[in-house]
């Protein structure tokens, strides 16, 4: 089985490297409006512990190819040596600077890549592309047009004609907007060039998927330590006497506001890795609502639960723990132990809803007072910590990797965003925040069910709209 | 060389002698905690790179042998530190156990001569509150206590000799605020933490439980070896020596195969039974030598309900600390992280070697056309506008006609553009205007069609390259800089940019 390379190329500025970067997910490379960034061929390989799947390779643009195409048919001999005939023509140029970029680009499908051509289908099609396209048919090797969009125009169709003319494969792919399930579906795509690649792309797809479902895991686990860190946060302070000490309980409750806060953006941090956009600048990384103080009423607005999906949420706690009276008893109370639950659930959340945080004055066993602040116990605060990091791994995992500006959120879809998650899954989460409240912390099991329902939340928001 | 956290990967490195399992588990999470700030890919490289030189499969020992991959400076790791300061505790709780349990038999089998030292005294001091104190530790265990349980364990918690040795650790140590937990009792029960810290301060508490018993068994012998003792009972309540037998009897019944000596006989009983108001001659004379037959009935009571249960509680603590150790490795949310790194295949898709891009050229400052007078001869290059629009456009953009058009680029050969070199060459004086489509970015080869014409008709005449929008509109900033680019990298005076008027 030989190993499926594909050269990408092209009009220089059609956005070959954006298709590059979004395929394989490599932020490093040179994106710019500026025509001829790339300056030579550039290796991509896709490598599966090490194992090359296969491998995309950067090109520059044609830069004279009516040139070359003059070359070419001022030496043809017939259709059987075209393509020795190109292999004379990059032997003969190797070193002659007017035709590096020629030379670079048709050296890898000399060498047996299969062809990727891509064009803008955004702007109109013309004639220029011909003896490009002529060119890369002299070569013999199997070849594919990607019709990319860069623009807000459509000439879709006008260059599906001609591209036809010259590619048995014509796909429209927009690099800047496709999501994971698109980019997988290319990839496999790309093995109707070749039979003898089909099996390793399909493998390469599926390993991806994998990859895919793994990192959603590790967002999850991210967000949930995130969780778990902020609930059972506390800072201390000393005090000389058990009196309040406003100034003090100020400081404190700053400090762990900052606590908090730097734990959140750890957590943003951490997520960005995994989804390999290490470069995103923190600010370029938040949008207007991530950008949002944790602690504002905006915060807590849109990213908390509404208030009565919090009650409900407390009501339906509150209900379990009655429920489980009422099974000890056979059913003997007649159930009115989830009913008196589900009230005591729902008062307990809407009275504890304006505080956000214990604070005790504690004696100290050699002498002395220690201000303690925390855990913080508003029942909403979880829910917009929660929302928040959803929101944030959301973007992030779509986040295509051809775009160089800030993430971009839809305004209409963050309110209540706590609210769209799903009642069962928002029961569980609930239970596991008291638990962490209360306790101060959650073994591994619970820990582990609630990285998977934070996954499963994660996969149902992640979803195309 | 990944980083300096105390533990380096230089990607060849030995194994070296293991630590121990608690220092691992103190070690490996916080050295996790400072490599955060490593790039993913490069722990994901790193950790898969060392999985591979692992033989193990289990996870604690694939953590283990993962860690001993990394060189580091051992003197530095708090872990060492920590397990150091954890023996002393040990030391110092046995040496409390032992001072104590000498100090209570030494008062307990005190005997002056002027009456017998009291059984019941003896076993209550000795026994019975031990007993008690163990069953009580028992009420430690359970991790999710209901409401008045936890009340009970918080109260135990407070008056346990391991919890205020934990917090002498903790103070005398100098444990860090992030590992301090792990030392002392806190609400996090069930957490692994929760349940290291349970383990390590009953297993304190049985330390000092143990030296107390030895202490206690050794004084006693002592005692008994080294001086004579004599031995009786006496309590307030109504007991008569039969019944006293019994539960003698009762007591002994867990030696009184093996050592059936050692089990009082009825006659002792009923002979060494005293009343302090009575005075040492209530007994009867000759009774002396026979009232020392209690000692081996103490002594082994001693062992069998105060040493062997401690010593069975010490070796169950033990066992489950180290589980909770393994716990407090394996379940650690930056082990568990380390594992998934070390065992999921590793993905690469981003090159190989850096962008050898070029630099994007700095934006060269606008040069508007001269003033151009006259008629002008126009180029379309690559289909930009329909020849018959030419003058139209011409007249609009630089206000001036057009007397010839050629057309080039594009679907054009070069022998076509040569042919409209020619043409406007031979076309008379005047500017010439190049319509070209400002959406495609200007080729070399354009730049060569424009350097040949420049050759043919000479370097006075103006050229004006005019860039035209799709459907004529305007250019967006993009093109307008793609081609002020484009024309000042032709490096000539007397061609200019058109790119300012719709």
């Amino acid at each position: 089985m030989t190993l499926p390379r594909f050269a990408i190329v092209g009009h220089p500025n059609k956005g070959k490297s954006s298709i590059v970067a979004t395929l394989a997910e490599d932020d490093s490379v040179a994106i710019s409006p500026e025509p001829g960034t790339t300056r030579s061929a550039r290796s991509y390989p896709m490598r599966l512990d090490g194992v090359v799947l296969y491998e995309l390779t950067d090109t520059p643009g044609f830069q004279r190819a009516r040139e070359v195409l003059a070359w070419l048919l001022a030496h043809d001999r017939g259709a059987g040596a075209r393509a020795a005939v190109v292999r004379e023509f990059v032997d003969l140029h190797a070193r002659d600077t007017r035709f590096h970029d020629e030379c670079e680009l048709l050296r890898p499908i000399l060498d047996g890549a299969g062809i990727l051509y891509v064009v803008d289908g955004s702007r109109p099609y013309g004639s220029e592309y011909e003896p490009e396209m002529e060119v890369l048919r002299w070569t013999g090797r199997p070849r594919m047009a990607l019709i990319n969009l860069i623009g807000a125009g459509d000439h879709v169709d006008e260059w599906r004609a001609a591209l036809s003319q010259y590619f048995s494969i014509v796909r429209v792919f927009d690099a800047m907007r496709a999501d994971f399930s698109r980019r997988i579906e290319l990839l496999r795509a790309f093995g109707a060039l070749d039979e003898s690649w089909a099996a390793a792309l399909n493998d390469a797809a599926a390993a991806l998927e994998r990859d895919r479902d793994r990192r959603r895991t590790r967002a999850a686990t991210e967000i949930a330590d995130l969780l778990i860190a902020v609930l059972t946060a506390t800072e201390s302070s000393k005090l000389p006497s058990d009196a309040p000490d406003p100034p003090v309980e100020k400081a404190t409750r700053a400090r762990l506001r900052r606590t908090v806060s730097a734990r959140e953006h750890d957590a943003r941090r951490a997520i960005q890795e995994i989804y390999h956009h290490d470069g995103l600048d923190a600010h370029e990384s938040t949008a207007a609502y991530l950008d949002e103080d944790l602690f504002s009423q905006r915060s807590f607005t849109v990213f908390g639960l509404s208030s009565a999906q919090l009650a409900i949420t407390g009501a339906a706690s509150g209900a379990v723990a009655g429920g489980v009276i009422d099974a000890l008893l056979g059913g003997t109370s007649l159930f009115l132990g989830a009913g008196i639950g589900a009230l005591l659930g729902a008062a307990g959340t809407l009275l504890g809803s304006d505080r956000l945080a214990n604070v005790d004055v504690l004696g100290q066993p050699l002498g002395g007072f220690e201000l303690r602040l925390g855990p913080i116990t508003d029942p909403n605060f979880p829910w917009v910590i929660l929302g928040r990091a959803l929101l944030h791994a959301r973007l992030v995992a779509e986040r295509n990797h051809a775009r160089r500006e800030g993430l971009v959120i839809d305004a209409g879809r963050g309110e209540h965003f706590a609210d769209s998650i799903d009642a069962s899954a928002r029961r569980s989460l609930d239970a596991t925040f008291r638990e962490l409240r209360s306790n101060g912390g959650i073994d591994a099991t619970t820990r582990a069910q609630m990285i998977a329902t934070i996954a499963t939340i994660a996969a149902s928001v992640e979803a195309p709209a | 060389m990944d980083h300096t956290c105390g533990r380096t990967y230089d990607g060849a490195m030995p194994p070296r002698p293991s630590t121990t399992l608690f220092e691992d588990a103190i070690d490996i999470p916080l050295w996790l905690e400072r490599d955060r700030i490593a790039p993913f890919a490069a722990r994901v490289a790193r950790d898969r790179d060392i999985a591979a030189k692992v033989a193990a499969t289990a996870p604690v020992e694939l953590v283990r042998g993962w860690w001993t991959h990394l060189s580091h400076d051992s003197e530095r790791m708090l872990g060492v530190r920590l397990q150091r300061a954890r023996r002393l505790v040990v030391v110092a709780m046995l040496a409390l156990g032992v001072v104590a349990g000498t100090g209570v038999a030494g008062a307990a089998f005190h005997y002056d001569g002027s009456r017998p030292i009291n059984v019941v005294t003896l076993l209550a001091t000795l026994v019975v509150a031990q007993t008690a104190l163990l069953a009580l530790s028992l009420l430690l265990l359970p991790s999710r206590p209901g409401f008045g349980l936890r009340a009970v364990q918080e109260l135990l918690e407070s008056i346990n000799p391991g919890a205020l040795a934990a917090s002498m650790f903790r103070r005398i140590g100098g444990v860090p605020r992030d590992v301090a937990e792990l030392f002392g009792w806190h609400p996090a029960r069930a957490d692994a933490s929760g349940r290291f810290a349970k383990w390590q301060i009953l297993a304190w508490a049985q330390t000092a439980a143990l030296g107390f018993n030895v202490a206690a068994i050794v004084t006693a012998f002592s005692l008994i070896a080294f001086t004579d003792l004599a031995f009786g009972w006496s309590t307030t309540l109504t007991l008569d020596p039969q019944r006293a037998h019994a539960i003698a009897a009762t007591i002994a019944a867990p030696w009184q195969a093996i050592v059936p000596s050692a089990v009082p006989d009825l006659a002792l009983v009923e002979r060494s039974q005293f009343f302090r108001l009575d005075g040492a001659r209530a007994l009867d004379v000759g009774a002396s030598r026979t009232l020392a037959g209690w000692w081996s009935f103490t002594v082994l009571a001693i062992v069998t309900y105060g040493l062997l249960p401690r010593l069975a509680f010490l070796a169950v603590c033990v066992v489950r600390l180290r589980a909770a150790t393994r716990a407090l490795l394996i379940e650690d949310a930056r082990v568990t992280a380390l594992l998934d790194r070390m065992t999921a295949p590793s993905i690469e898709t981003a090159a190989e070697r850096p962008e050898d891009a070029r630099p994007a050229s700095p934006l060269p400052n606008a040069s508007p056309h001269r003033d151009i007078v006259g008629t002008a001869r126009a180029v379309v290059w690559g289909g930009a506008v329909d020849p018959a629009n030419a003058d139209a456009q011409a007249r609009r953009r630089l206000g001036i006609g057009v007397r010839l058009v050629v057309e080039a680029g594009g679907g054009k050969t070069l022998a076509d553009d040569r042919d409209a070199i020619d043409a406007i060459g031979a076309g008379g004086d005047g500017p010439i205007v190049v319509f070209t489509r400002a959406w495609e970015p200007p080729l070399l080869e354009f730049a060569d069609f424009l350097a040949a014409m420049r050759e043919r008709v000479g370097r006075a005449v103006s050229i004006v390259v005019a860039p035209i929008a799709e459907e004529g509109g305007a250019l967006d900033e993009t093109q307008r800089q793609t081609w002020a680019r484009a024309v000042d990298g032709v490096a000539d005076p007397l061609t200019y940019l058109e790119a300012g008027v719709t």
